[in-house]
């Protein structure tokens, strides 16, 4: 839908296996996964900029554990 | 923003008889959101009024009406999600007015088992204009705004390679509708109180090739 600008990405070879199953479990080609993972970095980063807190809850135990972005 | 609308589709405008072309536009524009606030509002707040002065149950004449989202904020929502990767924002326009509004998140995650896990698009809130609404208009205007915006959710997810997979919570009277009519799968009430409905990509193809 928008217009489009090519980038190289160097990767090491386990993150490049890494991009490469995620690809294949989510059915996504490279460029759509690393969109997408974009995509989610936004929006959690910007929730923790606002102050907010981003938890990860078991759905047995409900145990939830705050997200951690280093960065 | 674009100065071109995505697409056009003619709609037949049932208080002339004539058909209409209806565009879409991505990501909602100024103007769509003043249409909310001068055209669709002041309908819902008189509704909101007549209710309350009626008495009774203003909750469930509410739902009878089919106006729970006479409260949404499009406008503040779409000033607060500009710039944002994960969130797409469409509005249909004809006749010079916004006809429906659609706003989508591109970050979600499928349930339905066969893609538990898969990425797909969620419509957040999806409405169309109040003198659509066979609730509200002895005779809605335009009838098929809510499944041109379906359609656009669906196009958006097999653009960005989800396959055509969609979910979304359905207002309960929005239910059958998105089950019997559009073919999505009911995963049932949830934590949100709300019944979740999500389109596989064969679901998905058969809504676009009706």
């Amino acid at each position: 839908m928008n217009d489009k600008r090519t980038m190289t990405l160097n990767l090491s070879a386990i993150e490049m296996d890494i991009v490469e199953k995620l690809a294949d479990e989510k059915g996504l080609s490279k460029t759509a996964l690393v969109r997408q993972a974009l995509r989610l970095y936004q929006s959690i980063s910007d929730r923790i900029s606002r102050g907010e807190k981003v938890f990860v809850e078991d759905p047995a135990t409900k145990d939830k554990a705050e997200l951690m972005v280093l960065s | 923003m674009s100065d071109k609308p995505l697409a056009t589709f003619s709609v037949v405008d049932r208080e002339t008889n004539q058909p209409t072309d209806l565009d879409l536009w991505s990501p909602v524009a100024e103007r769509h959101k003043d249409h909310f606030l001068t055209r669709w509002r002041p309908i819902f707040d008189r509704h909101l009024d007549e209710i309350r002065a009626n008495g009774g149950n203003v909750d469930e004449v509410v739902q009878l009406r089919m106006i729970q989202d006479a409260h949404w904020q499009w406008a503040s929502k779409a000033d607060a999600i500009e710039g944002r990767l994960d969130w797409a924002s469409f509005a249909l326009e004809g006749q010079g007015v916004t006809q429906g509004l659609m706003f989508a998140q591109t970050a979600g995650f499928a349930k339905e088992p066969s893609q538990k896990g898969k990425p797909l698009v969620k419509v957040v809130l999806l409405a169309s204009a109040p003198w659509n609404r066979p609730t509200l208009a002895a005779v809605p205007r335009f009838k098929g705004v809510g499944r041109i915006l379906l359609g656009a959710a669906i196009s958006l997810s097999f653009h960005e390679e989800f396959a055509g997979r969609v979910g979304l919570h359905a207002l309960p009277q929005a239910e059958a509708w998105y089950r019997d009519v559009c073919g999505m799968t009911d995963l049932g009430v949830d934590g949100t109180g709300m019944r979740y409905f999500e389109t596989t990509e064969e679901q998905a193809t058969a809504f676009l090739a009706i």
